[in-house]
């Protein structure tokens, strides 16, 4: 009868995505899919290695990460990040948004059209999450609030 | 009597000299006028082999330049080529090296760059603090250099500006590292679409820019790399296919810039 018990409540936290401390599970790869299968974006983005990732984002300590980038045309990106702690995310979390204020002055002069998408560039952070993207189509927006 | 006749003879001997005189003095004047026709022709002859040897003289002072600056194709180097290189320039560059992941490769490119904000904009970060490119290169190890600039500098009145800024570019470089390879790269091509609708960016401005840059590789001896010829069409356009924006390339035109980047070393 135990046995049957906690293969009840492991089986509750399994289906809906928990942790045994409640810390909601993403699976960021299907995410990336989904967003680069999914969503309209103008330029065409490319995956690029943790390396580069750490070189455009300053952001060297995700668990799992997960990025695209144009070419410059556009400010279109997205990126997807995992982590151990919490901690690490809001100060990853932060970095994105430095990043978006640094996008944004950059594009100000040289792309002035850009400035509007950056400025609704979604940033999300959900437990050791933090999920990055920069499109105009309001799919994108969709497809993560599903996965948070 | 005796005097008449003496006068007669005397008058006919002054009319045979003057005769003679006169018919000297022709022949001197025809004969300098034929002088100086010649004279003349020979000096048009001379102008005319003159301009005869400086034609053929012209390809040669070309080949010279081809051969002095101009990278001829050479064997493809590895990736690591490009590990202790440092490349320079606008957001095009930018995008090669992101697109390219060349992370062992250092960039200091930045979105509008030109040749004035490379002394001027502070934007590389070193331990925490911000430099320009300059600055940067003082503290960065390095034994080649790639320069893209010239995009963001067409929309100026005075193109000898540009050449004059990027010359000290290059004598900046010089005298941080003696001993490193300098590539001048030309401007690469835009689309026809861009080059019939940007208010300052087209496809004879381009080409012209390009002409300067050539030269200023040869007058500085450093090697001029013509990536704009892998890049264009049959008229000398970017590929509509090649850029969204007609700019700024994708990652498969990328792959062909570095392919030609391998094979043009010095």
């Amino acid at each position: 009868m135990k046995r049957i018990f906690l293969s009840m409540i492991v089986s509750i936290f399994v289906l809906t995505g928990c942790t045994s401390n409640n810390q909601k599970i993403i699976n960021i790869e299907q995410l990336s899919k989904d967003i680069i299968e999914k969503v309209e974006f103008d330029d065409s983005l490319n995956k690029i290695d943790s390396k580069m990732i750490i070189k455009i984002y300053n952001i060297d300590n995700a668990d799992h990460c997960i990025a695209y980038i144009g070419s410059g045309a556009t400010a279109e990106e997205f990126a997807a990040f995992e982590f151990n702690t919490q901690e690490q995310a809001n100060d990853a979390y932060k970095k994105i948004q430095e990043r978006i204020e640094q996008q944004i002055q950059d594009y100000s002069t040289y792309m002035p059209q850009e400035v509007a998408r950056l400025k609704q560039a979604i940033i999300r952070k959900e437990g050791i999450y933090v999920i990055y993207c920069v499109s105009a189509d309001q799919k994108a927006k969709e497809i993560i609030d599903n996965y948070l | 009597m005796k005097k008449y006749i003496n006068e007669n003879v005397y008058r006919k001997m002054n009319k045979k000299r003057i005769f003679l005189l006169s018919g000297i003095i022709m022949t001197i004047l025809i004969g300098a006028i034929m002088g100086i026709k010649l004279t003349h022709h020979e000096t048009q002859a001379k102008e005319q082999s003159k301009r005869d040897i400086k034609m053929t003289e012209i390809p040669q002072v070309k080949e010279e330049k081809v051969f002095s600056s101009l990278l001829p194709e050479s064997e493809k180097q590895n990736e690591s080529y490009l590990d202790d290189a440092v490349f320079i320039g606008d957001s095009r560059v930018e995008g090669f090296i992101q697109s390219l992941q060349l992370v062992d490769t250092t960039s200091y490119t930045h979105k509008g760059l030109n040749v004035n904000a490379v002394f001027r904009d502070q934007f590389i970060n070193i331990n925490g603090k911000l430099y320009n490119v300059i600055d940067a290169l003082k503290q960065t190890h390095f034994s080649k250099v790639y320069i893209m600039l010239g995009i963001n500098e067409m929309g100026w009145v005075y193109s000898d500006i540009f050449i004059d800024k990027y010359e000290a570019i290059i004598d900046e470089i010089m005298k941080i590292n003696p001993n490193a390879s300098i590539y001048v790269q030309s401007i690469l091509p835009v689309s026809q679409k861009v080059s019939k609708s940007h208010p300052y960016v087209n496809k004879t401005k381009i080409q012209k820019y390009n002409h300067l840059l050539q030269n200023m590789a040869k007058n500085k001896k450093v090697y001029y790399l013509n990536v704009y010829e892998c890049m264009v069409n049959k008229n000398n356009d970017l590929p509509d296919n090649a850029a969204y924006d007609g700019i700024h390339l994708k990652k498969e035109y990328c792959e062909k810039w570095l392919r030609y980047l391998l094979t043009h070393t010095k």
